[in-house]
C-alpha cells in the first residue's frame, strides 16, 4: 500500500513540475513585460532545482529517509552503516545548493539590467521598445 | 485576476493529477528507488569516520563536507562569481553618489517596534546556523542569506536612510568583502606554507591528513568536532554573501537624486 | 509494518499548488499581485525541499525566497511601472 503510493506522490511531483517549465516558457516568450519574463525565468529555476534533488531521493523498506546530517556524535561502526543504508544523496542537494547562489548573484544583475533599459526607453516592455517609443503604443 | 483565469489553473493541477494516475497505473518511471549513486554513499560513508583518517573530514553535516571540503575549488569559484556579480552591477550605475543627509521616509511606529524586536533573533539565529554548520543542518551561505533579511528589512521599514546613519556605504563593504575572499585564499593555501616550511608534500584546499601528507587543519575544539578549515571557510563566506546581498540590495534601492549623475554620465559616453 | 503516508500526502498537494500558482502568475497583469504569488510558491516550494530531507536547502531558501527576492523586485517595480500592458 504505502509503496504504491510513493509512487503516486513522485510522479505527481514530477509531472508538476515539467508542466511547470512549459508555464514558465510560455510565460518568457510570450509576455510583453520584461519584469513579467523575469519572473518566469525565477520560477523555471526553482523548477529545475526542484528537478534535481528528485534523482538523490531514496525510500528503503517503505521507512521515510533520513537526511544527511549525523545526530549523535561519537558514531559507532553500526550506526554509520545504518547512515549509509537510510540517508538521502547528498551531493545533489550540494550542487542545488551551489545553483542556488549563483542563479540569486545572477538575478541581481539582470535587475540592474532591466533598471538600465527603463532609464534609455522609458518603458519595460518589448513591443514598445521595437517600435521606439513608449507614445506610438499607449496612445 | 479573473474567475477564468483561476479556472484554467484548477484544471490545470487537475490534468497534472490525471496523467500522473495514468503513468502510476501503466508503471512507467520508478522514482525514490531504493539505490542512490555510489558516489554519494561514499561520501555519507566517509564523511565522519574516525577509523579512516586519509579519507574523513570530521563534519557530522555531509552537505557541507562536500562544499567545503570535497568539492572546496568549485565553491571558492562560486564565490567569485557573486564578487563579479556585484561589479557587473557597479559598472551598470557606474557615477552614482551616495547622498547622506535626505529626509528619511519610514513606515509607522508599530512596525518600526516589531522590526527592532525581531532583528536581534535573526541575528542569533544567523550566527548560530553559520557557526554550526560542520554539526547541524546549515553553513555560511544560509547564514549569509538570513543575515541579509535584516537589511532588507531595514531597507522596507527604516528607508535606506538608517543604513547610511549606521554606517553602512557600499564602498565600504566591497572592502570587507574583499578582505574576506582574501581571508579564504589565505585559509585554503595555510596547509601549503606549512608543508614548504616542513619540508614534506601537502595540497592546496587541504582539510585533513592524506596518504602522503601528514598535516591537517584542527579537527576537534575541545570535545566538539570543528572539521578543520570548514569552520572558517564558514565564518568568511558568512561575512561575504552579507555583504554582498546587502551591497546589491543597497545600489538597488538608490534614490533618484542619486542616480542622476550615473544617468548623465552614461549619456556622455554614448 | 507501519505505513507513512501523511508526507506523500503534502507532496502531491504542494506540487499541485505550485503548479495552479505557476499559472495564475503568468496571467496577472498587476505585477504586484504577480510578485506575491511567487513568494507565496516559494513557501510551497520550501516545503518540498523540506519533505525531500535536505534542510541545508530549507534554511537556504526560506530567507532566499520569501526575504530577498520578492525585495529586489518590490525595488526594480517602484523604479519602473507597476502594470503589464499588451
Amino acid at each position: 500500500m504505502s509503496e504504491v503510493f510513493i509512487q503516486l506522490a513522485f510522479r505527481t511531483s514530477i509531472i508538476a513540475f515539467i508542466v511547470n517549465i512549459a508555464i514558465a516558457m510560455y510565460g518568457v516568450y510570450t509576455r510583453p513585460s520584461l519584469i513579467k519574463k523575469f519572473i518566469c525565468l525565477i520560477m523555471f529555476t526553482d523548477a529545475i532545482n526542484l528537478f534535481a534533488l528528485f534523482i538523490g531521493f531514496r525510500v528503503v523498506n517503505n521507512t521515510y529517509p533520513k537526511p544527511p546530517v549525523l545526530i549523535r556524535e561519537p558514531v559507532s561502526p553500526g550506526e554509520l552503516e545504518e547512515f549509509k543504508y537510510i540517508a538521502v544523496d547528498p551531493l545533489p542537494q550540494a550542487l542545488v545548493l551551489t545553483a542556488i547562489v549563483i542563479s540569486l548573484a545572477v538575478f541581481m544583475f539582470v535587475i540592474g539590467l532591466i533598471l538600465v533599459y527603463y532609464e534609455h526607453y522609458g518603458t519595460t516592455s518589448i513591443k514598445a521598445m521595437r517600435s521606439g517609443g513608449v507614445e506610438e503604443v499607449f496612445e | 485576476m479573473i474567475k477564468r483565469d483561476v479556472l484554467v489553473a484548477f484544471s490545470l493541477s487537475l490534468l497534472v493529477l490525471s496523467i500522473s494516475l495514468i503513468i502510476w497505473l501503466e508503471g512507467y518511471i520508478r522514482i525514490a528507488t531504493p539505490i542512490i549513486s555510489s558516489l554519494g554513499e561514499s561520501y555519507l560513508y566517509y564523511s565522519y569516520n574516525p577509523w579512516y583518517s586519509n579519507y574523513t573530514s570530521f563534519s557530522l553535516n555531509v552537505v557541507s563536507a562536500i562544499i567545503w571540503d570535497y568539492r572546496g575549488f568549485d565553491t571558492f569559484l562560486e564565490t567569485t562569481v557573486l564578487m563579479a556579480s556585484i561589479i557587473a552591477i557597479y559598472t551598470l550605475l557606474r557615477g552614482f553618489e551616495e547622498k547622506v543627509f535626505l529626509q528619511p521616509k519610514g513606515l509607522s511606529t508599530i512596525t518600526k517596534t516589531a522590526t527592532k524586536i525581531v532583528i536581534p533573533l535573526i541575528i542569533a539565529y544567523a550566527l548560530a546556523i553559520a557557526t554550526h554548520g560542520q554539526l547541524t543542518p546549515g553553513g555560511g551561505f544560509q547564514g549569509g542569506a538570513t543575515l541579509a533579511v535584516i537589511s532588507s528589512l531595514i531597507i522596507a521599514v527604516y528607508s535606506l536612510e538608517f543604513l547610511y546613519y549606521m554606517g553602512y556605504r557600499s564602498k565600504r563593504l566591497v572592502v570587507i568583502r574583499g578582505l574576506c575572499l582574501i581571508g579564504l585564499i589565505i585559509v585554503a593555501i595555510t596547509p601549503l606554507l606549512i608543508g614548504f616550511i616542513l619540508n614534506t608534500k601537502s595540497y592546496i584546499f587541504q582539510n585533513m591528513s592524506k596518504e602522503d601528507s601528514f598535516i591537517s587543519m584542527p579537527s576537534f575544539l575541545f570535545d566538539a568536532p570543528l572539521a578543520g578549515s570548514i569552520f572558517f571557510y564558514n565564518v568568511f563566506e558568512l561575512l561575504i554573501v552579507f555583504t554582498g546581498l546587502t551591497t546589491a540590495l543597497m545600489l538597488l534601492s538608490l534614490r533618484d537624486v542619486e542616480l542622476k549623475k550615473a544617468f548623465e554620465v552614461r549619456e556622455v559616453y554614448e | 509494518m507501519n505505513i507513512v503516508v501523511l508526507p506523500y500526502l503534502l507532496v502531491i498537494i504542494c506540487s499541485l499548488t505550485s503548479t495552479f500558482l505557476a499559472y495564475l502568475i503568468v496571467k496577472e497583469r498587476n505585477l504586484v499581485v504577480a510578485i506575491l504569488l511567487l513568494l507565496g510558491q516559494g513557501i510551497f516550494h520550501s516545503l518540498l525541499y523540506y519533505l525531500l530531507m535536505a534542510p541545508d536547502l530549507f534554511i537556504t531558501y526560506i530567507p532566499v525566497s520569501v526575504g530577498i527576492t520578492p525585495l529586489l523586485l518590490f525595488l526594480l517595480i517602484k523604479k519602473t511601472e507597476w502594470r503589464e500592458y499588451d
